[in-house]
């Protein structure tokens, strides 16, 4: 392990076409991600219109990948599927859908029924639209479909594409905008391992200010009335600089909604403090209540901190470290353990391939930060470049996915799992968003090499 | 022709074809059966099993694909590549977790998987997708220098029809490794476990060599996914008694190992679903002999598995040996456990793939508990005699084959809300209920905590020990039942229709109809 810190390092923003074999991705296709948001929203119930192993596989590949998130309420082998095989490819599934919805309404006990396509009616043309119209004609039910062959984007696009899918479909032409209601978007059930978690704390933040937080995935006031409340944000919240943005913006056009965009989940005392000011100011919050509030938390966190500053002065004397994961968290980390914690940034790997016009922002978030070392910024998404990149840092600790583990580990790295896949964890509702976050984190970081002195 | 000549006549393995036939038409495989044991031995003689009958209702399972995920994710010097969009192959990523956590004191071997996908998009289902796969082996073979590559076919793939063996024969002479293409297109059959029949075919067309030597002390073991780590152990203490080394293929195995296939003295099974390609495969090719059952779990199929072994290897003195030192071993501890199950009169449900399926009744008999239904993922008429041979031993009970399909196996437990069941946890939380003992088959692959085993002597007392437990004390059971939801509506319980479509129910079956019956 070596403290050496290059401070000589300039930004490296590397275009690279998102269409090109790639090694160990850490993301799944839109209809594994579409499932995921289906399943986080309680007891809504998705109808898989798609070959038999699609679920599947995204439950093995996506699901138990987000710290072996259990299969719950109607996910694994309980969703709903049409399993296509030849048959259907030979003569087209559309009776198969018409027959496998109508059975589900039978079966399967939901408030929101949500047809996902794979990639073999995307194949085979099948007109899942009309078979969806057809049915909804004749039923009840809430029904909604969203065109998510796998083929045709990843797991960022998949919750767009099911989210504005609900917006369509399924939300009121017009709404009464409710005074102090906020949504939250942005954070990815599954591909944004610490989702409940991390909505459950920002929500528990933002109530302390008086707001109503609609989190809408594992959502405790329920998951219809939940997506029913959509409409009457005053505000929309979006906690990354491009995933859902497409969905806020939709909802600006529909609700004439206005949204408050940030480039990350806020970690520790600093960027929530922040985080809390921006919203308040949006939001008619009154100076007081900000105040006691921040007040009261960061007296509880920064005294978390001082507990545990014993044993981090011993154990993490101004240790280099690199960050491996999506925008939401790669930036929150860095910044927290750069600005508040000692620790020096020295590279970060973004995986989620963000769109080039908003490169600049992510750089400038983790340009801002209170060190004269400046990490180097990569946007990656292969995992033998990814290891290549690591290898060639002199770093001491690795926040990273459960696929960087045992080259870290046998390095001699301190190696946390923070961003997808996490096959080493169970996570539940475990989060490093906000203030209780950060001290989680603390404790966490600490657990893996904590002794006495 | 006899009817034996008759049967290996129609499971003739064509090498020459880029695929296997799917399992429903060579093995005359059913996904789709309900009903007495006795039913299902009287219907797969008759070669009446039903492959077309199909559900009206349906539940995620797995596919072709993903099977051949699991079979190859694992081999140590190969690289997978998924042809396919990115989210086929996902699980892959696990790789690393998978075994890491045995100590390499144990005998871990250097482990360091690594996967590719095409990552097919928009682009390439319109224009093609071969060039990117073309790519993504030139990756691989630079970037690991690996033995072999496994070109893992997809729903997409084989839908745009992109030419895997075209794109092989271009490239593989500027490639180091040997190219495996494998058909296992997720549609290419309603039955999953077709994927593992694809996987052994380009594992015989592309890999096995002729032998350079017979190495008469070698026994393949084409494993199942859910052999663990410790099951591994515990076969490999047995064989080695007898001075007989295992070859464990696919998983941890070497491409060398799969080279060396035909060497071997003879094919032992883990799993008819699993491992009947290979050792058809290897019988036929190059006269390897294979016996297609029992699987070597429970007392009495462990101890035959290890006769018919013995029978290939010359080892027949010494097997009986092994088995009275092994018997006087475990006896009384079994006898325990049978008291207690038996003083209980606890009843048992088993649900899980065709080992445990045919597998599992005895070995819960041989336990002390009685048998009341068995559910199994798929069914082959390659055996009924395992199934007679089990009525015989344990009676008649009740049998689904389902791929997976949890919603029937709601009907089997309403019918007889077993004390035990045993599963695998993802297959629909039928372990979510308070009045059962709900608990798992195997443990997960990579634990080498002495708890753990199922399979041979060791495997009968560890597991009967956890049934019993569980048996007594099943708190989280309780738990769950008490706290968790179901997502089935009430009235569904009241139903007896197995959901399958009535219209085809009396179709006859293919075989059926080209005998004439």
């Amino acid at each position: 392990m070596s403290n050496e810190v290059k401070s000589d390092q300039k930004f490296e923003s590397k275009t690279k076409s998102n269409n090109t074999p790639l090694e160990g991705p850490r993301f799944t296709c839109a209809l594994g991600s579409a499932i995921g948001t289906v399943l986080a929203i309680d007891r809504a119930v998705p109808i898989l219109h798609a070959g038999s192993g699609c679920g599947f596989a995204n439950l093995f590949g996506y699901q138990y990948a987000a710290g072996i998130q259990g299969v719950g309420y109607v996910g694994g082998c309980a969703t709903p599927s049409c399993n296509l095989s030849q048959d259907e490819v030979v003569f087209g599934g559309e009776n198969r859908l018409k027959e496998q919805i109508e059975n589900t309404f039978e079966i399967i006990d939901g408030d929101l029924y949500v047809v996902l396509n794979g990639c073999v009616p995307g194949l085979i043309g099948d007109d899942v639209q009309s078979v969806v119209n057809e049915v909804k004609s004749k039923s009840d039910y809430p029904l909604v479909h969203a065109d998510t062959s796998g083929f045709k984007g990843d797991s960022y696009f998949g919750y767009d594409k099911t989210l504005l899918a609900i917006i369509e479909q399924l939300l009121p032409e017009k709404a009464t905008t409710k005074k102090g209601l906020v949504n939250i978007f942005g954070v990815v059930p599954y591909q944004n391992i610490f989702w409940k978690g991390d909505l459950l704390e920002i929500k528990r933040l933002l109530n302390k200010l008086g707001l109503e937080v609609n989190v809408i995935f594992g959502d405790p006031e329920g998951g219809l009335e939940a997506l029913n409340r959509i409409p009457a944000a005053e505000f929309n919240i979006l906690f990354s600089p491009w995933v859902g943005k497409e969905v806020v913006e939709k909802l600006k056009e529909k609700y004439d909604t206005p949204y408050l965009l940030f480039s990350h989940l806020p970690i520790g005392g600093q960027d929530t403090a922040k985080f809390l000011n921006s919203v308040s100011e949006k939001l008619d919050v009154s100076a007081e209540t900000l105040e006691s509030v921040i007040q009261e938390e960061a007296r509880d966190f920064y005294d978390d901190v001082d507990n545990a500053s014993d044993f981090m002065i011993f154990a993490f004397p101004t240790l280099p470290f690199a960050v491996v994961g999506d925008t939401t968290y790669a930036v929150g980390h860095t910044r927290f353990l750069a600005n508040e914690l000692g620790f020096i940034p020295s590279l970060v790997i973004i995986t989620d391939n963000p769109p080039e016009e908003v490169r600049p922002v992510i750089e400038q978030s983790l340009d801002d930060l209170d060190s004269p070392f400046k990490p180097k910024v990569v946007y990656e998404q292969d995992s033998y470049n990814i290891r290549h990149l690591v290898d060639k840092e002199q770093i001491a600790v690795l926040l990273a996915s459960s696929k960087e583990k045992h080259y870290a580990l046998d390095k001699g790295l301190l190696y946390l799992s923070i961003s997808f896949p996490a096959f080493d964890r169970v996570i539940l509702r475990r989060t490093y968003t906000g203030y209780k976050g950060g001290t989680t984190f603390i404790e966490d970081l600490s657990a893996l090499c904590a002794g006495p002195f | 022709m006899s009817e034996d000549e008759n049967t290996k006549k129609r499971w003739k393995i064509n090498l020459d074809e880029p695929a296997p036939l799917p399992k429903e038409q060579l093995w005359n495989s059913t996904k789709t059966f309900f009903g007495k044991a006795s039913e299902i031995l009287e219907k797969s003689r008759k070669h009446e099993l039903q492959q077309n009958q199909d559900r009206i209702f349906r539940q995620n399972a797995m596919c072709p694909n993903f099977t051949s995920v699991l079979r190859l994710m694992t081999v140590r010097d190969g690289v997978t590549i998924s042809h396919a969009p990115v989210g086929c192959a996902g699980y892959l990523n696990a790789q690393p977790q998978l075994f890491q956590g045995i100590p390499k004191e144990l005998g871990r071997p250097e482990l360091d998987f690594h996967w590719l996908t095409s990552n097919l998009s928009e682009d390439d289902v319109i224009f093609g997708g071969t060039e990117k796969l073309g790519e993504a082996i030139k990756l691989a073979d630079e970037r690991y220098k690996p033995r072999s590559i496994f070109v893992l076919a997809s729903c997409a793939s084989g839908i745009i029809g992109d030419d895997l063996e075209g794109l092989v024969r271009e490239v593989q002479p500027k490639t180091n490794a040997t190219i495996v293409p494998i058909h296992c297109e997720g549609t290419r059959s309603r039955i999953w476990q077709s994927g593992y029949d694809s996987v052994w075919h380009g594992v015989l067309k592309y890999l096995v060599k002729e032998p350079q030597k017979k190495q008469e002390d070698l026994v393949n073991i084409p494993a199942s996914f859910s052999l663990t780590w410790i099951d591994r152990q515990e076969l490999t203490r047995l064989l080695g008694k007898l001075g007989l080394r295992p070859n464990f293929v696919p998983e941890l195995a070497t491409t060398e190992q799969f080279e060396t296939l035909a060497e071997a003295a003879v094919t032992a099974p883990v799993c008819g679903s699993l491992g009947n390609y290979l050792g058809y495969g290897l019988e036929q090719e190059f006269g390897v002999p294979f016996f297609n059952y029992p699987p070597p779990f429970g007392l009495q199929n462990t101890e035959s598995w290890l006769r018919k072994i013995a029978e290939f290897t010359g080892k027949e003195k010494e097997v009986e040996q092994l088995i009275e030192e092994e018997r006087a071993a475990i006896e009384p501890k079994l006898e325990a456990i049978r008291k207690a199950f038996k003083g209980d009169k606890a009843t048992v449900l088993d649900w899980g793939g065709q080992a445990r399926g045919l597998g599992l009744p005895l070995l819960t008999h041989e336990l002390g508990l009685e048998v009341r239904g068995i559910g199994m993922y798929e069914y082959d008429e390659v055996i009924p005699e395992a199934i007679e041979e089990l009525i015989e031993k344990v009676g008649d009970f009740d049998v689904t084959v389902a791929d997976m399909q949890p919603y029937e196996l709601e009907r089997l437990f309403v019918k007889h809300k077993p004390d035990v069941y045993t599963t695998c946890p993802f297959t629909g939380g039928h372990f979510k209920r308070a009045e059962t003992a709900g608990v798992r088959h195997h443990s997960f692959r990579g634990d080498p905590t002495p708890n753990s085993p199922q399979y041979g002597y060791i495997g009968l007392i560890t597991y009967g020990n956890f049934l019993l437990r569980a048996h007594r004390h099943h708190t989280l059971n309780k738990t769950l039942g008490t706290h968790v939801r179901q997502p089935y509506k009430q009235k569904v319980y009241e139903q007896h229709s197995p959901f399958v479509k009535e219209d085809l129910k009396k179709e006859q079956s293919p075989l059926a109809k080209q005998e004439g019956k």
